[in-house]
């Protein structure tokens, strides 16, 4: 097999090469000679940015523990590496053997937001392979989808050959083991595919046709809806359905990480506490995806910590999932860590803020008074109850209150502009609440409090997605979304409240990507063309290029985007079975429009459906507690 | 109460694809690398402590190091051999110690003491005729003018250096190696990248730049007219 070689010249010639080269500590040597089956896993973003996420940590690891697989990394090489890679002709190459990706046996992406579309097309390109599944030939590597984005396969689907669905740990050792069978005996890349249909969470576009209605959806111009989704083959099933790890305790976990040179978006070691979430925001899609819960024991935990730390040197680990606060046992977990590990700092994201978590924050940060974080997500109660965001802001101003009087002086505030049935009296409600802020902490004496105080308040615009209860919801418009910018803009008047904001061409190009259907390929694939690469960089993004695209393509944002859909529409990804049923959704979205809130799954199970996932009892309860 | 400390000097090699990490990801691999090995050092006292390790002068991106420095202070006392073969076990390919040795109270760090680098700059065969002239012509010139970013009255701007006084010694080694010995310490440091950049440009091939590879072979001390190596500073054991 051949081997690519980078010039010198080359990577003295782009910006930060240490992103081309490998060679890091942790990363996987094998003889490709004794592995039939090769994987190039690309994150379609910068190496650093990959090099962050632990879901590429977690499948190069479970892979490559593999003995008949070798997987290997490559990533979107920054605009000046694709220039280099282009003017000398050179393929895209993996990290590990410098092989070019176009030889191996798949190229897995993993998607995790719609803005790295057009580098999954950059990415296919610089290796040399069709850019449409219909073009490869057995010569190029099967392609590969997963991660969250997936959840809507369509806007990708021409380019994808099979989408995995759900989480990796579970399926891909089996498919592998039929690769290799597969290979051995020599089959076509098409065969292949019908051999792991019964798998359960493999969609391969290919096998399904999409038809239309004869007449424009209500509420557009010209863009009718989707009539139907059908297998074009018997043995294509009807539902795919997702993966699902059922015990974390006993599933692969990375504890020989790779570590990078550079420093990364997260320069610490991550553990994993647990998977899923028991609330239920109506705009969220990890929330529904990733369901159900499922917690990690914190001996497990402890003992992952234990390998993890003596395998990289880290002094510093992050213990992540959705929500830190429901971990059970976060306090005996904090207790028993610190014993073991007085030199190691523990960063908490999304703690919530009240008298356990300051104090742990004291320690945490020793002394160093970072941030406080809020996501409030509306300004008004009544909307909060919409999305279902059980946090009030009684609950936000005494930890603010407490934590002013620890001194903290900094509060950061994220919100959401253009969630449904917002006014501009919520929109109101986001300075009135940093007001609030503002005023808890001028109310404490001034020998009791910081001396001076810094509120930011950020706002994003909403995007809807699928299999969020959102998912019928009307998106905003590009002007209204501004509308409403400006206007909070001008509440804000103290020069103690700092407020950031959100470009709103993206977020309708993210609605427009994250609802679309495989009519929205083409734009993909235009913008592409265009020269648009990296659009989650605003310095990178070309406004102007995607404009021009969405108007050859003939995108209909009204029909994509603002209309509320129909109860019965058909989603494009109504195939995709991620547990959560579809009239549960429905149900909480209509709740929404009522302002009634739902409760958590562990105060009372509303029956979304994932109970079928679960082999028993109770499907959000810590393992002790389920019997 | 200062704590008790053992100072280390140690040499290093840099080579192969690992040229292309920076300075401080080098720092941070390093790190790392003693932690897994379970070296401890000694953190400095103060409102934001830090690992007690420093180098000598700091090599371009690209650049092969036969022969770098750090010092350590460490906390517990180690046997040196023991110490190179523990922290070796640890790093990534490309970069490995060398040599380690005790540096009495009182000696200096290698930072300030170094004043000089030797080069070697091996060129592209393809010249290999015309190098004895084109090395006189730009050995020839009053003035070697780069330009670089630097504070200047306070702001950062360009200005422009002359790399003709920090060339002690420039010469042809062998029909296509330069041997460069220049100036390298905390006030003046000649980067050799930017002086080769000069040179293609002066021989009318300023497309061949970056071809060249260039090794920092060691780092020295002036001392009365001779150059010392900094590791030959220290007694030996
Ligand atoms: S089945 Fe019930 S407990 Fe399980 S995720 Fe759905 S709502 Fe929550």
């Amino acid at each position: 097999m051949k081997h690519v070689t980078i010039p010198d010249s080359i990577l003295l010639s782009v910006e930060k090469p240490a992103r081309y080269i490998g060679n890091e500590i942790g990363a996987i040597y094998k003889d490709p000679e004794k592995t039939p089956v090769r994987i190039a896993f690309c994150y379609p973003d910068v190496y650093e940015v990959g090099m962050s996420h632990l879901g590429l940590q977690i499948l190069y690891g479970d892979f490559n523990r593999m003995d008949n697989v070798y997987c290997e990394r490559v990533f979107a090489p920054w605009r000046d590496m694709e220039e280099q890679l282009r003017t000398h002709n050179i393929p895209l190459y993996t990290l590990e053997t410098y092989t070019p990706v176009r030889d191996m046996d798949f190229l897995a992406f993993t998607l995790q937001y719609e803005m790295s579309f057009t580098n999954v097309l950059n990415v296919l390109d610089l290796s040399g392979i069709p850019l449409y599944a219909k073009d490869r030939t057995d010569r190029d590597p099967l392609v590969i989808a997963g991660g969250p984005t997936a959840s809507n396969p369509e806007v990708l689907a021409p380019f994808i050959d099979f989408f995995y669905i759900g989480e990796g740990e579970v399926s891909y050792e089996e498919l592998f083991r039929r690769y290799e069978e597969h290979k051995a005996a020599g089959g076509g890349r098409r065969d292949f595919l019908e051999k792991i249909l019964d798998l359960g969470p493999i969609y391969v576009p290919a096998f399904y046709d999409v038809t239309y209605q004869d007449h424009p959806a209500p509420g557009a111009s010209r863009t009718p809806a989707i009539r139907s989704i059908t297998p074009n083959r018997p043995d294509a099933p009807l539902k795919i359905r997702k993966d699902i790890v059922e015990d974390l305790d006993t599933a692969f976990y990375p504890t020989r990480p790779i570590i990078p040179y550079l420093q990364t978006i997260h320069d610490r070691a991550t553990m994993e506490i647990f998977r899923g979430c028991i609330h239920g925001c109506r705009f969220c899609q990890a929330g529904q995806v990733y369901k159900p819960v499922r917690y990690r024991s914190k001996e497990k935990v402890l003992e992952l910590c234990r390998q993890i730390i003596k395998n990289t040197g880290y002094d510093e680990i992050s213990f992540t999932s959705l929500s830190t606060d429901d971990y059970p046992w976060l306090k005996e977990l904090m207790e028993e860590f610190h014993r073991e590990f007085p030199h190691v700092s523990v960063s908490l994201p999304s703690l919530r803020v009240d008298a356990f978590s300051l104090e742990l924050m004291q320690q945490l940060a020793e002394g160093k008074k970072s941030g406080l974080t809020f996501a409030a997500e509306a300004g008004t109660q009544r909307l909060r109850d919409v999305i279902n965001k059980g946090l009030t802001e009684e609950e936000i101003l005494s930890g603010c209150g407490l934590a002013f009087h620890g001194g903290w002086d900094r509060v950061k505030l994220y919100f959401m502009l253009g969630l449904p049935t917002e006014s501009m009296e919520d929109v109101d409600g986001i300075a009135r609440f940093a007001y609030r802020i503002l005023d808890t902490w001028s109310q404490i004496p001034k020998e009791e409090r910081s001396r001076d105080i810094q509120i930011t308040v950020s706002t994003s615009f909403f995007v809807p997605k699928a299999f969020s209860a959102f998912q019928w919801a009307p998106q905003v418009s590009e002007e209204e979304y501004l509308n409403r910018q400006k206007f909070l803009n001008e509440q804000i008047r103290s020069r103690k409240i700092r407020y950031n904001c959100h470009d709103s061409f993206i977020s309708t190009l993210e609605g427009l990507m994250a609802r679309g259907d495989r009519r929205v390929s083409k734009l993909v694939y235009t913008a592409w063309k265009k020269g648009c690469r990296f659009d989650s960089w605003s310095d990178q993004f070309r406004e102007s290029a995607w404009r021009e695209a969405i108007e050859e393509c003939d995108i209909e944002l009204d029909y994509y985007n603002h209309r509320e859909r129909p109860a019965d529409e058909v989603f494009p990804w109504d195939l995709i079975d991620y547990g959560v049923n579809k009239a549960w959704l429905r149900r909480e979205y209509e709740r929404a429009m009522e302002g009634i809130p739902t409760p958590d799954c562990r105060e009372h199970c509303t029956g979304c459906g994932m109970m079928g996932f679960a082999r028993q009892g109770l499907c959000f309860m810590p393992r002790e507690e389920k019997k | 109460m200062m704590p008790i400390r053992y100072r280390k000097r140690i040499a290093f090699r840099k080579e192969g694809k690992i040229r292309f990490i920076g300075h401080l990801d080098m720092l941070r691999t390093f790190q790392r690398a003693l932690s897994r090995a379970g070296v401890e050092l000694v953190f400095s006292q103060g409102f934001n402590p830090h690992p007690q390790m420093s180098f000598a002068q700091p090599l371009s991106l690209g650049v092969c190091g036969k022969r770098e420095y750090m010092e350590l202070q460490l906390a517990e006392p180690w046997e040196n051999t023991a110490l190179l073969q523990r922290v070796n076990a640890q790093l990534p390919e490309g970069l490995l110690l060398t040599e380690c040795r005790d540096m009495p109270e009182g000696v200096k760090s290698a930072m300030s003491l170094s004043t000089h680098a030797l080069y070697h700059i091996e060129l592209p065969s393809c010249h290999k005729d015309e190098y004895p002239l084109l090395l006189e012509n730009f050995l020839s010139s009053e003035k070697i003018p780069i330009r670089k970013l630097a504070k200047h009255h306070g702001r950062k701007q360009e200005v422009e250096v002359d790399l003709k006084p920090m060339i002690r010694s420039l010469s042809l080694s062998e029909p296509c190696t330069l041997q460069l010995w220049c100036a390298c310490s905390g006030t003046e440091n000649l980067k050799p990248d930017r002086m080769m950049r000069v040179f293609w440009e002066k021989s009318g091939h300023p497309e061949d730049a970056g071809t060249e590879r260039i090794d920092r072979v060691d780092l020295y001390r002036e001392e009365e007219g001779h150059m010392c190596s900094l590791m030959d500073l220290l007694p030996e054991k």
